[in-house]
């Protein structure tokens, strides 16, 4: 069988086309398969997780750690998976920890959204709402933000060093994260 | 305390996804990410490097190593990365550390490598001045150095 000589260029298009919209597809969903695996993974350890919150520890960074790429060995970790779609996220911190700390929101297509660091909030204290668009009223929180997506990932850094005193004070900040249902 | 409103285009945010997934903007961290040394030939694990240059203008500054599929080495001394901590400087306020296999056990600013392969430094700076975050490519980057042949 033979493809008719006046209808290979519309087969060539064709795959072009086919090529075009396969890649762009890849582009795509990349970052939220990625995202998609760390939303599941930051919250699904339920051994490890705060009473009452969604808050997840995860012990130091060092060669063990194969969760997500590029660990900073310097940095404390606190995390914490949320999905707002039926109600929004409440996420509380309190604490005196005088080092570097930041808390970073992320959507689930992988773009910040949200960032507060140690000299935006020099007396130490984060209260914050994260909505849907949809979700509209009062909020007795500080501050409120509207999520780009339902899902998404919260990540908190805490810089640290080797300094035991140091570590138990960074450990102490992160276990004042909190996440919970506004 | 800030909303990042700035959405990346398509390319940028898979890019980023594969290899540096969670990274912060550039207002609160700035990433370099050396593949090659100042010869223009592609790190390698199994080689020696020397890395020196001056603080850059950052709160707080680190070198890290990782392997070629981004994550840290393996070592028992629990060695991953230099910082404005921890890095000695010389008199004219200079760093210099080693990266890579078989350094002297007594060099305190050695990060060390295993096995074989690609390999990628990464400077972070967070809280960097004002005028890097505007232009990062301004940063007098650290030298990367090969000591000697590779296997």
């Amino acid at each position: 069988m033979s493809i008719a000589p006046r209808r290979w260029p519309v087969h060539v298009l064709l795959a072009l086309l086919v090529m075009a919209l396969t890649h762009a597809l890849t582009v795509w969903a990349i970052p939220r398969l990625i995202m998609d695996r760390i939303i599941t993974l930051g919250g699904g350890d339920a051994a490890m997780q705060q009473s009452g919150t969604w808050v997840y520890l995860p012990p130091p960074t060092d060669h063990t750690q194969r969760r997500i790429v590029m660990p900073s060995p310097d940095l404390l970790y606190a995390t914490c998976a949320f999905d707002v779609s039926e109600q929004p996220l409440r996420v509380s911190l309190d604490t005196r920890y005088d080092r570097y700390w930041s808390i970073a929101l992320y959507a689930s297509n992988s773009d910040t959204f949200f960032v507060v660091n140690d000299r935006d909030a020099p007396d130490g204290r984060v209260d914050l709402l994260v909505k849907s668009p949809r979700h509209a009223g009062p909020s007795t929180a500080a501050q409120t933000v509207t999520a780009p997506t339902h899902r998404g990932f919260l990540l908190m850094r805490l810089l640290v060093n080797d300094d035991p005193v140091v570590r138990a004070a960074a450990e102490a900040a992160r276990q004042a994260l909190r996440c919970s249902d506004a | 305390m800030q909303e990042s409103g700035g959405e990346a285009d398509a390319y940028t945010r898979a890019r980023i996804s594969l290899g540096a997934v969670l990274a912060l903007d550039r207002s609160e961290t700035l990433y370099y990410t050396p593949e090659h040394d100042d010869e223009g030939n592609t790190l390698r694990a199994e080689c020696r490097y020397r890395i020196d240059g001056t603080p850059p203008p950052a709160r707080w500054w680190s070198i890290t190593a990782y392997a070629a599929d981004n994550f840290l080495f393996a070592n028992a001394e629990r060695r991953y990365s230099v910082s404005g901590e921890n890095a000695p400087l010389d008199n004219q306020g200079r760093f210099m550390t080693l990266v890579g296999p078989n350094a002297a056990d007594t060099d305190r600013s050695w990060i060390p490598t295993a096995g074989t392969g690609g390999m990628r430094l990464t400077l972070r700076l967070y809280g960097a001045g004002e005028p890097l975050q505007r232009d990062p490519g301004a940063l007098a980057a650290p030298s990367v150095k090969r000591l000697d042949d590779c296997p």
